[in-house]
């Protein structure tokens, strides 16, 4: 370092500045993996506009943060289990407990890493303040990951180009300013592909993948372990990921890799599921049985939207038109013909023939995760015929999509000639050394700069902590008059306990997520949890869990169908107060135990 | 909204949280995964302190412990202990 300070990279392990400075990104003069990098030039062409187009997806997602930084997170996802499990860990110190909600989809059997991270920033700030931001960290992250996907086939301008496109797809617009968390596994997906691809770097030859050393094959299973632990549908491209890395390994060394990547995978995702083993003696409590096998399970029915995979529409001509066509216009644009064309081909191509084993491998955990798509029975939910959830379920299918993007150029029909075009559309060409490469700055320079860049940022989050605790939930508007009212109402509530009927519930925490909230329903031997069917079941139970409030109310309103639920009417008591009446909405105090007896017959 | 100094405090919170945690991974990393360089490099001790941050919450939250003071000397401990 010749004296002068090396910054971030010290603490970073590489230079910030990579990306610009062209090193190992795309401009290499040989192709050849072996090839060593030599100077850096100066950006080219090809990483400007690819910086340039991801500099328009960030400025996109941060929009999209930005709204919700006014409002609270509003996705309706968002407000039915990933706010209340992070709130819920938060509140009680517990993650192994079984987190009830809504009884839709078994909802509190889901793997809940992301869960966790917003539970970590709500430990620092006894708030959700960083929680409608932790998407942008994610998205970044992708950023970073498909950039190093290309990197080791010199083409990274065009694979990080590629793949903030994808990641702006509207499919994934609803990420922005949420928690949802399809951004969060593809982030670990894609970093499990990077660092799978990276050893073509250091090998001298292309047939690279067969002997993947032992640290970066534990960091790819805890990566892909850590997809699989965020969300179901990772499951699938994450196991095709460990045993396809063990397969390709040298004979005599498959059942060590595929043993070290399992391991690692079950390390960053198994928690979930060995939880659900214990509670339920099933990790999968959705799956009932297998070919004769009867698996413990919840016996209950699955509660929400029909359940119907995009598989079973193939062949329904009328479904596509009516419902595919137009979801898939609305969930990917009007180019969708094209960017599923562009994702398909990435993933094909880099199948061929002339792939290393390590591309192969990934691109058949691309395809993987397309078909955890199409077989998912949340992918084309609703009605018989009427797939209502097709275009939401389009999120399943963006991992596919992204990575197959991300792996276009690196195909071996294309990477030569990319790699070629962004040598010549250098806008220098020649050899910088390394000391006009980065312009360097003294230690106390920077030291200054990191300081100042660490002021400014702590005191524009005060700025916009202030902004955003203001705002949140102060005047909701994304559901029923009922609901947003009740949501309006709780931000003004502290350290109650609140009963809900209503599947959205994580606004009713309060601003300060004191609330403890509770959708009230009766558990069931292996996990199972189901809504009181009666006005005695209703009022034990209230009573049981010595509530202050109950929020009864239906999720949305429906034209002949009562505007209140029954519950309102159960709750209606001597010892009850309306607080809130908005239609489908009543909010009750209670002031006394409600007595079972006293219900209707 | 929080008080200046409940901010501040949620702050030092989180950067002793990830700043622990960073140079466990970072070390673990350097320990393990040594081949690796540039943003990859960087991508992969990402991965490692997130793994930090997850297993001492699944270990402390396993037992109703994941609340601020025990988690954050978790990851205090964790980090550092990597770091020797």
């Amino acid at each position: 370092m010749g004296g002068r300070w090396a910054g971030p990279s010290v603490l970073l392990g590489f230079s910030p500045a990579e990306p610009l400075a062209g090193r190992g990104g795309g401009w290499g003069e040989k192709e050849d993996a072996a090839a060593p990098e030599g100077p850096a030039h100066r950006p080219s062409t090809a990483a400007l506009v690819g910086l340039a187009i991801t500099a328009v997806a960030m400025v996109h997602f941060a929009t999209g943060m930005k709204t919700q930084l006014s409002t609270g997170m509003t996705g309706f996802d968002s407000t039915w289990y990933h706010g209340p499990f992070a709130a819920g860990f938060f509140q009680s110190g517990d993650l192994w407990a079984l987190h009830f909600i809504a009884p839709q989809f078994l909802a509190w059997f889901y793997p809940a890493n992301s869960e966790v991270f917003h539970g970590v920033g709500m430990l620092a700030f006894g708030r959700d303040l960083l929680s409608p931001m932790l998407n942008f960290g994610w998205f970044m992250g992708c950023l970073v990951a498909v950039w190093c996907i290309g990197r080791p086939y010199r083409v990274a301008p065009f694979s990080l180009a590629l793949g903030a496109i994808a990641l702006s797809l509207p499919a994934l617009s609803d990420q922005a300013g949420e928690a949802r968390n399809d951004i969060v596994g593809i982030f670990f997906l894609l970093v499990a592909v990077a660092i799978a691809v990276a050893q073509r770097e250091r090998s001298s030859t292309r047939q690279v993948g067969a002997a993947l050393a032992l640290g970066p094959l534990a960091v790819v299973g805890l990566s892909t372990g850590m997809a699989a632990g965020t969300k179901l549908n990772f499951l699938l491209p994450a196991a095709v990921l460990v045993v396809g890395l063990a397969v390709i390994a040298p004979k005599g060394e498959r059942w060590r890799s595929f043993g070290i990547a399992s391991l690692a995978a079950l390390a960053g995702g198994g928690y979930w599921y060995l939880r659900n083993l214990v509670h339920t003696g099933n990790p999968l409590p959705w799956v009932k049985d297998i070919g004769p096998i009867s698996l413990p399970a919840p016996e209950q029915a699955l509660g929400g939207r029909e359940g119907h995979s995009v598989l079973g529409y193939l062949g329904d001509g009328s479904v596509w038109s009516d419902w595919l066509f137009p979801g898939l216009h609305d969930g990917l644009s009007a180019l969708w013909p094209l960017l599923l064309a562009v994702a398909l081909a990435g993933l094909l191509l880099s199948l061929g023939r002339r792939s290393e084993p390590v591309l192969r491998v990934v691109a058949t955990a691309g395809l993987a995760a397309a078909l955890a798509w199409l077989i998912a029975p949340t992918s084309a939910s609703g009605p018989e015929g009427i797939p209502r959830g097709f275009e939401s379920g389009l999120r399943y299918l963006a991992p596919a999509l992204v990575l197959g993007f991300a792996l276009l150029p690196a195909a071996p029909s294309l990477r030569r000639r990319l790699a070629r075009l962004s040598m010549r559309s250098s806008f220098v060409g020649h050899s910088a050394t390394n000391d006009e490469r980065i312009p360097r700055l003294g230690r106390w320079q920077a030291a200054g700069v990191l300081a100042a860049l660490g002021v400014l940022a702590i005191a524009a989050g005060n700025h916009v902590q202030r902004h955003y605790l203001a705002q949140r939930y102060s005047d909701p508007s994304f559901t029923t008059p009922g609901l947003n009212a009740a949501f309006k109402w709780a931000q003004e509530i502290s350290d109650a306990r609140i009963a809900t009927t209503s599947t959205r519930q994580y606004p009713l925490f309060g601003r300060d997520l004191s609330n403890q909230v509770d959708y009230l329903g009766i558990e069931q031997p292996h996990g199972g949890f189901t809504a009181p069917t009666t006005c005695r079941q209703w009022r034990r139970l209230l009573n049981a869990g010595n509530y202050d409030y109950a929020v009864t109310s239906r999720d949305r309103i429906e034209p002949g169908k009562p505007t209140y639920p029954a519950t309102a009417r159960w709750t209606k008591a001597p010892g009850a107060t309306v607080v809130l009446r908005e239609p489908p909405t009543i909010v009750y105090k209670l002031r006394t135990p409600l007595d079972p007896s006293g219900c209707r017959r | 909204m929080l008080s200046v100094g409940r901010y501040l405090l949620g702050v030092v919170e989180i950067g002793l949280l990830v700043g622990f945690a960073w140079l466990g991974a970072v070390a673990l990393r350097r320990r393990f995964v040594s081949e690796l360089e540039g943003a990859t490099a960087l991508l992969a001790a990402a991965v490692l302190a997130l793994f930090i941050l997850l297993l001492t919450a699944e270990l402390l939250g396993s037992f109703g412990l994941f609340d601020p003071a025990p988690y954050l000397a978790g990851v205090v401990v964790v980090g550092a202990g990597l770091c020797r």
